[in-house]
């Protein structure tokens, strides 16, 4: 473990050579990442081109394009804080209300210009279904002008992608990565990433403790969307995780996402499911813990054998953030 | 303060000490936590070859500690959003006494003692209110806590004496709630800074870095007043501006190297014992850097997966890393141990002088 740099890391370090892209790169890319940001364009899209405000349909279907990108979270989506600006969650201090009556008064400053907390799904489920803005002035200019915003956003993923980013993790040797396993390391991140988010914020936030469940923060109950989420989570994961590893030859990694599946599936079942109301009681709190075990544990799988398997290496302190 | 210190010294050299001292702990250099192959998590005592001279059980994950200057005492803070930190005797394994943060706020895992050992300080969240603290805990009546100062910023994170007695505060910037766990709620709009800070809590000068979303975390102090700066960068990895600074109340702060090399990311800071380098690392990049405080140039770029902790050692600088590996670096690093543990972030040097 002896290595020397005389000065100037940057050139000692990020010594570039061209290689052809990991396969698995490839396919995330081609498969996953590429199509599935397209989605998300043609589905906010569809929301900012409707006719009226009746929007509930295309809010729920451009909700889960972007559910299904929400792990995500490097590059494209991380300039500009586009990202927040189309989910701001989990919302602890209530921000999202305070920001959209800010929206909605007299001498409005315009959208791009207020908290991010006023702007994206999170703030427009507010508008329609909360009873709280059901018929307030300007709900349905609101309701409008957020949806082209968010399709903006979308948009400017979406390209950015497109013109640069996708190519860094294809032909790496490049300042953002050094090489192959940095990339396939990035793509691994999002997929642990999206199951500890689920684990933690979206199953986690409404568990709260025994003693205090706190079913009332949970995401999107408004419009019932709680569940739903977890399930277009897993669905996108175990199509990326596939993809990432190459196969599932002993299809170990299909029968942990459907051991998830099952548990989701019981939760679903249940009056209360959806929107995670059932949290309070015991025996409901217990379905949505045994769901967030078997995410979890598709989570430990990852770390012990996919993520060796292509050599990445979690580490202690790197993964930290503090 | 110098007769108190002259006094204690007395009363060691006679042998007649009432108190332990840390020689009566093995005499360790440095503290670390550390996590288990196990899963279970510990303080650790190090020495200057990197060996093991005690190992006290936490009950969660720990993030820094801080040392008595006499005693063999030290305080290991819960990982944010920690409730509770432990003060330990590191002969025994006893603990001492337990921190509990009040109602409404939770620690930041970092804290530091004034010179006497008398005081501590801790840095908190007042989380409903998203501002930070600084708790004042009474180490001569069994860590009572006496007070609260504001920090003057939000997202407090390490903090460390002056030499002239004052306190200074990385306040970070990143609003957290524990509702949310460690999710980030103002990356938009994060405004950190640095704050020097009378025990009044008046602020007597404050800096901010030239891009909002540097994170300012971690500090080091030189015996003249000289604070070294390491930053995590909250936007897009690739337009990372530089993260290691160094700043002197009254002046600009003066940024070194490029945070691109560091992976948008450093992990701990310390000053070399002469004060004429500052070591930074980037667990991310898997790299240690040293820079030369006049220049400002970058001299040392060292590669070792997973580098986290660093402290001025008598050789030079030690680090440790998340494969429980112990190293020391002067031109080149050697390995000088090698232990079945995951280092934690960071590597706290022990006061010497009275030990």
């Amino acid at each position: 473990m002896k290595f020397a740099f005389p000065v100037l890391l940057a050139t000692t370090l990020l010594t570039p050579f061209a290689v052809f892209a990991d396969p698995r790169v490839d396919a995330v890319l081609d498969q996953h990442v590429l199509p599935r940001f397209h989605a998300l364009t043609d589905a906010t899209a569809a929301l900012a081109n409707a006719e009226d405000c009746d929007v509930v349909a295309e809010w729920d279907a451009a909700t889960e394009a972007w559910i299904a990108v929400s792990h995500l979270r490097f590059g494209p989506t991380e300039v500009d804080n586009r990202a927040f600006s189309l989910a701001f969650w989990p919302d602890p201090r209530g921000s999202t209300p305070s920001a959209l009556t800010t929206l909605l008064s007299d001498d409005a400053p315009a959208i791009a210009d207020v908290s991010i907390a006023g702007r994206g799904f999170y703030a427009l489920e507010y508008l329609l279904f909360d009873d709280a803005f059901s018929d307030v002035d300007g709900r349905c200019d609101l309701i409008a002008g957020l949806a082209k915003d968010a399709n903006a956003t979308a948009q400017a993923i979406e390209a950015d992608w497109i013109d640069h980013y996708a190519d860094l993790l294809r032909t790496t040797g490049n300042d953002t990565y050094r090489d192959d396993t940095e990339a396939l390391q990035q793509l691994y991140g999002a997929i642990t990433g999206g199951l500890d988010f689920a684990v933690t914020k979206r199953l986690g936030v409404p568990m709260g403790t025994f003693e205090r469940p706190r079913p009332r923060l949970a995401e999107m109950r408004r419009s019932g969307r709680s569940l739903d989420n977890v399930a277009v989570v897993l669905e996108s994961l175990e199509e990326m995780t596939l993809l990432l590893a190459g196969g599932d030859s002993d299809g170990v990694i299909a029968d942990q996402f459907a051991a998830a599946r099952l548990a989701l599936d019981n939760v679903g079942e249940i009056e209360g499911g959806a929107d995670f109301s059932i949290v309070a009681d015991t025996s409901g709190r217990f379905k949505v813990e045994v769901l967030q075990n078997r995410i979890s544990e598709i989570r430990t799988y990852l770390s012990e054998e996919l993520g060796p398997q292509i050599g990445v290496i979690e580490g202690f302190n790197a993964d930290d953030g503090d | 303060m110098a007769t108190r210190r002259g006094f204690l010294a007395g009363l060691i050299a006679t042998g007649l000490a009432p108190v332990p001292t840390w020689a009566d702990a093995g005499n360790p250099s440095f503290l670390s936590a550390a996590r288990t192959p196990e899963g279970n998590f510990v303080l650790a005592g190090l020495d200057e070859s990197g060996g093991i001279r005690f190992s006290i059980p936490l009950p969660t994950r720990g993030h820094a500690a801080a040392a008595h200057p006499h005693r063999p005492e030290a305080v290991a803070f819960a990982r944010r959003p920690g409730v509770f930190a432990l003060v330990l005797e590191c002969q025994t394994g006893d603990v001492l006494a337990r921190l509990d943060s009040p109602e409404g706020r939770h620690f930041y895992g970092h804290g530091t003692f004034d010179p006497s050992g008398d005081l501590l300080f801790t840095t908190e969240n007042d989380f409903e209110v998203g501002e930070g603290r600084i708790g004042i805990w009474d180490a001569r009546r069994g860590y009572v806590r006496i007070g609260e100062i504001a920090s003057h910023g939000v997202g407090p994170h390490d903090l460390r004496l002056m030499p002239d007695g004052s306190l200074v505060v990385a306040n970070g910037g990143i609003d957290t709630h524990p509702a949310s766990g460690r999710e980030k709620l103002n990356i938009p709009t994060m405004q950190p800074n640095l704050c020097y800070l009378d025990m009044d809590g008046h602020c007597l000068d404050q800096v901010t870095p030239a891009y909002h979303q540097a994170s300012v975390r971690h500090l080091s102090i030189r015996a003249d007043g000289m604070v070294g700066i390491a930053m995590q960068w909250q936007g897009e990895v690739r337009t990372s501006p530089p993260l290691v600074a160094t700043h002197m109340r009254g002046e600009a702060m003066r940024e070194l190297g490029a945070g691109l090399d560091l992976a948008g990311y450093v992990g701990s800071i310390d000053f070399s014992g002469d004060g004429t380098r500052l070591a930074v690392t980037s667990p991310r990049a898997g790299v240690a850097a040293v820079f030369d405080t006049t220049s400002g140039d970058l001299v040392l770029a060292l590669e070792n997966d997973d580098v986290c902790g660093i402290a001025a050692s008598k050789g030079g600088m030690m680090l440790t890393n998340g494969g429980g590996r112990v190293f020391e670096a002067h031109h080149d690093t050697t390995e000088l141990a090698a232990h079945d543990l995951s280092w934690d972030n960071h590597l706290i040097a022990i006061p010497q002088g009275l030990t």
